[in-house]
């Protein structure tokens, strides 16, 4: 039997585990079948903003893509899933001509869109996911009455938020489709009703992640118990203070992933909350005592940290001890000074961590040491890769990443067993197997996230 | 337990939470209620259907994927890691790779239908058109002209 011969549905599940254009066109490229089936199918369906794109060449490099949109009303019709990043010379692409991609089902713009494409976005019937800025209501008014299964809106003009605004009746329409809600600089004003208006109340019953930033309560109480009962993974840039209260104890205790800063971790732990994932911007200054009192939780088993230069790595010392069931540990460092000594405590006191995954991510490096720390990234690499396997058994997969190197290794696995040594794998292989160890902990339900 | 016949004539009794990994042989057996008779399997060869009632059983005790977790796939980015026990299991010649992502089509036994189609990703990714067709036995039946336009037509995917 040959590839050629499964069928489009296997093929098409096949394709959409090929995670980068590249090894989508390659498979396209070795025999008309594919190449029908392929293009534009899946290498058009799904266009999402790496970070190559995110520089001034944005639009020159998506113009052919954006060309092709304009040129084939079927190129159009095969998009789903489309991210335009944010940069100064994108919003030329997204001209008053680009038709309208009926079936897109997803559509991320992180930049400010061009008020034409607001009414072609309202035109787009199958939109189930949103992510925007705004720095006016009116695509909201477009939308009144659409029902999303994800929105990250960030209104840059500030917005009321009450029932009967344009953003509130889409939400009420949303109550039983929404599961992820994001939302910056607004202000809450949906109150909580006393009694209950037979299933038509301010409840979102399925929204496991919610994301608040900039948010305010415009004087009435913002009750997360009442309002979203069923989250687990809270993103957050702001200081909680305001949703400190009692009322809220019960949502910050459900929450099992957290992403924001220090003054958070320790107000939603003081709750109760049984965390096992962390993703935690620390201020600078912060020291031993303190890294161990309110960022090390024992529930942990996914630990990224933003650190300064000044990070007090000896507390690692005793992250096995506090929380011994971290598997993905992630770190990253703004310095320019070698790694070594991180990477050296990493490997003396976490040989009892089941750790998987560990990615370690560096900063900026300046032009005259970008020569240097590359040198120090190749030793780091061969350090790790030469004892980890003896020092840390359970670790599978390693990521470092600098300004200019990057490298991703993993242990491979036969019907023998897994390897010895630890082996370069491609950035794409790398990133995936990143991504999977981030989401892992994420939203999942527990049974999702045990081992099998 | 539940008595399974291949198309090969081979008979396989099982469990039925063995059994009921697959979706196919659940709903059987919701409509037939409680029965002797052998399912007939006419499209899964009884060397295929040990290996797939083998990755049954090592999963039987976990929760069958809801229609929300395939619907959550969507909005989602999708990753080809594979669990460890799930990759030993799936390090199977070509031909019968092909035959357990056929038979898990078949049989709808989604998870493993998806560590099938994730192991051909990892093996297509990160190679060459040719080295592709060399992988799989892929006959090239572009002309050079028609291979140079499609390249030329989507030059902008190729950077990543």
């Amino acid at each position: 039997m040959c590839l050629t011969q499964l069928n489009d549905d296997v093929l098409s599940n096949i394709c959409s585990f090929l995670t980068t254009r590249r090894s989508l066109l390659n498979l396209a490229l070795t025999c008309r079948a594919f190449c029908t089936l392929i293009i534009p199918a899946f290498l058009y369906a799904r266009l999402e903003s790496e970070n190559p794109y995110i520089g001034t060449s944005a639009a020159e490099r998506l113009g052919p893509f954006f060309d092709a949109i304009r040129q084939h009303e079927s190129v159009a019709r095969a998009i789903r899933h489309l991210e335009i990043p944010s940069c100064a010379n994108v919003g030329r692409l997204l001209r008053d001509d680009l038709p309208i991609m009926r079936n897109i089902r997803a559509l991320h713009i992180y930049t400010l869109p061009p008020r034409t494409l607001l009414t072609r976005i309202s035109m787009m019937t199958h939109l189930q996911s949103l992510t925007i800025k705004f720095d006016s209501g009116e695509l909201l008014e477009l939308l009144r009455g659409r029902r999303f299964r994800r929105l990250e809106l960030f209104m840059r003009c500030g917005y009321n938020l009450t029932p009967d605004s344009a953003l509130g009746e889409i939400l009420l329409c949303s109550r039983v489709t929404l599961h992820e809600l994001k939302l910056f600089g607004i202000t809450w004003c949906f109150r909580t009703p006393s009694i209950s208006r037979d299933g038509k109340d301010p409840i979102w019953p399925h929204v496991t992640r919610l994301g608040l930033w900039c948010v305010g309560s415009g004087g009435h109480p913002l009750n997360l118990t009442y309002h979203f009962p069923s989250v687990v993974c809270f993103d957050t840039f702001v200081k909680l203070e305001i949703l400190d209260q009692s009322y809220n104890r019960s949502f910050f205790s459900g929450i099992r992933s957290l992403k924001g800063n220090s003054a958070d971790l320790k107000l939603v732990a003081s709750h109760g909350a049984k965390l096992r994932r962390v993703h935690i911007d620390v201020e600078n200054g912060i020291n031993t005592e303190s890294v161990h009192d309110s960022l090390l939780h024992s529930t942990l088993q996914s630990l990224t940290l933003l650190v300064g230069r000044k990070f007090p790595f000896r507390c690692f010392e005793q992250l096995s001890v506090l929380c011994p069931k971290v598997e993905f540990l992630s770190l990253h460092v703004e310095s320019s000074s070698s790694l070594s000594p991180l990477l050296n405590s990493i490997l003396h006191h976490l040989s009892a961590l089941p750790l998987g995954c560990l990615y370690i991510g560096c900063g900026y490096v300046g032009e005259s040491d970008a020569h240097l720390a590359s040198n120090d990234h190749d030793r780091e690499v061969t350090m790790l890769a030469s004892l980890a396997p003896k020092i840390l058994p359970s670790l599978r997969f390693i990521s470092l990443t600098s300004f200019r190197s990057q490298t991703h290794m993993r242990r491979l696995i036969s019907a023998r067993g897994v390897a010895d040594e630890f082996t370069k794998i491609s950035s794409e292989d790398g990133f995936d197997s990143l991504h999977y160890y981030e989401w892992r902990w994420m939203d999942q339900a527990e049974h999702a996230i045990e081992p099998s | 337990m539940v008595n399974l016949v291949t198309s090969d004539n081979e008979s396989f009794t099982v469990e039925k939470a063995v059994a009921s990994r697959s979706v196919l042989i659940k709903n059987m057996l919701e409509d037939v209620g409680e029965s002797d008779q052998p399912i007939p399997l006419p499209n899964v060869t009884a060397s295929v259907l040990k290996k797939v009632l083998e990755y049954c059983d090592h999963h039987k005790n976990e929760p069958m994927p809801t229609s929300e977790d395939l619907a959550a796939e969507d909005t989602r980015k999708r990753t080809t890691d594979i669990g460890e026990w799930d990759q030993k299991f799936i390090q199977v010649d070509q031909e019968m790779l092909f035959e357990i992502i056929l038979a898990a089509n078949y049989l709808d036994i989604k998870p493993l239908l998806d560590v099938g189609c994730k192991t051909v990703a990892n093996m297509i990714k990160g190679k060459t058109p040719e080295e592709i067709r060399k992988l799989f036995n892929i006959v090239n039946d572009f002309t050079p002209e028609e291979e140079a336009q499609i390249k030329k037509e989507n030059e902008w995917a190729e950077d990543r």
